[in-house]
């Protein structure tokens, strides 16, 4: 199966909490932090913030193609929504997956409040929530890039993402099954990744 | 301000936190809710008077188990979807078991009665149970919304469906307290079509009440 992975300069997805690159703390790490947080622990608590602050920049800073001030803001309303919400972090689960759960709820409401009816910056944004690198500086012609892909996920991503159909719909309007909506979409999105990528180099 | 401050303050805050805060909360939140369902019940609607005697019966505890098993299946999706990494969850199947039982006595019933009492089941009788449940869930659907203010469901529309299925369920559970109506089709049609109502409605109410 055809993996495709997003270029990136530093070789791997930063939020996947792997073993410590460098300075980024690792999930064990970052889960004892969150632990003594829960007990009472102000220091704990304090480093967990500190630390989890670049993983949020740079989350944000690969999604959002606005600059600094948005991503700033973005990060100060996660951390509040971190602190308010820290009760549903289950003790038991890994810590990773639950920050950036919420980090990935906080930019997609972003880009709800923000909403900019184009249907290029509509394409954009898929892929930037769906974290493929950033796009600003390709020339995007939505229709162009989609006349690329095989007709199926052109029509599925058409279908689901731009004319806002349920997958349910648009596999009724295809004629083909939900979950073969679902992959060709998931496909088509990688794909457009690496015509980008290709473009953007 | 910036970010270091932010920090700075909230670190500051940093109370403790239970270590069970989802079942605490939802729990709590829901409990509250049922005791002014109950006395929604008790002053607006009536407990049926000859409850005493009803309580020996079998009928009474089939219908207030029915709708409790609805109550305790939504609690237990609102738990999950109070994490912000659920996004599907587990034991939705669940919901077609006491349905699916309780039309096997249904139809039972059903063909064991001529077309006029029939008829009476689904057209005469009254179909007046279906609003009260929905009003008598308001509370308790007031209690799992709050509970959600502290805690994080990223799938809103889910987690309100959720929250209306637990609500339904318990106001069911207790307007099972002044019903009469011994009929398995009777409590099929009524207290399902209730509670799918309010599922539907906490469905379109989520993604705006729960917002975060």
């Amino acid at each position: 199966m055809l993996n495709i992975r997003p270029r990136n300069a530093r070789g791997s997805r930063p939020e996947l909490g792997r073993e410590s690159q460098g300075n980024r703390p690792s999930e064990t790490h970052l889960k004892q932090l969150m632990t003594g947080g829960a007990r009472g622990d102000a220091k704990s608590y304090d480093a967990l913030l500190r630390a989890v602050t670049p993983l949020l920049t740079s989350f944000y800073g690969r999604r959002l193609r606005d600059g600094a001030a948005d991503v700033e803001d973005l990060i100060q309303e996660t951390l509040i929504a971190l602190h308010n919400r820290r009760g549903s972090y289950d003790q038991a689960r890994p810590f990773t997956p639950w920050l950036f759960a919420i980090a990935r709820h906080k930019l997609i409401d972003h880009f709800r409040r923000s909403r900019v009816h184009h249907p290029i910056d509509e394409l954009s944004n898929i892929l930037r929530v769906e974290g493929f690198e950033d796009v600003s500086n390709a020339r995007l012609d939505t229709d162009r890039l989609l006349d690329r892909l095989p007709n199926k996920q052109s029509q599925a991503i058409r279908h689901t993402r731009l004319k806002g159909l349920s997958v349910a719909e648009a596999a009724k309007a295809m004629g083909i099954g939900e979950s073969d909506v679902k992959v060709s979409v998931h496909r088509g999105i990688k794909a457009l990744a690496g015509h980008l990528s290709v473009k953007a180099a | 301000m910036t970010t270091a401050e932010l920090i700075e303050q909230l670190s500051r805050d940093a109370r403790p936190v239970p270590r069970h805060t989802i079942d605490l909360r939802v729990g709590g939140g829901m409990i509250c809710g049922a005791a002014a369902t109950l006395i929604m019940v008790i002053a607006l609607v009536g407990i049926r008077p000859d409850v005493a005697p009803a309580s020996m019966t079998t009928p009474f505890w089939v219908k207030a188990a029915y709708a409790a098993c609805y109550g305790l299946l939504g609690y237990l999706l609102v738990r999950q979807l109070a994490t912000p990494e659920t996004q599907v969850p587990r034991g939705l199947w669940i919901a077609a078991v006491p349905a699916g039982l309780l039309m096997i006595g249904a139809v039972g019933e059903w063909n064991s009665i001529n077309g006029a009492v029939q008829n009476e089941l689904l057209v005469q009788k009254s179909w007046r149970a279906v609003p009260i449940i929905v009003a008598l869930a308001v509370p308790v659907y007031a209690g799992v919304a709050w509970a959600f203010g502290r805690l994080a469901p990223t799938k809103l529309w889910a987690a309100g469906a959720a929250a209306g299925l637990a609500s339904g369920g318990i106001a069911a559970t207790l307007f099972s307290l002044t019903c009469q109506e011994v009929s398995p089709t009777y409590l099929l049609t009524r207290f399902t079509a209730a509670i799918a109502i309010v599922v539907a409605a906490g469905a379109i109410a989520g993604p705006r009440m729960l917002r975060w």
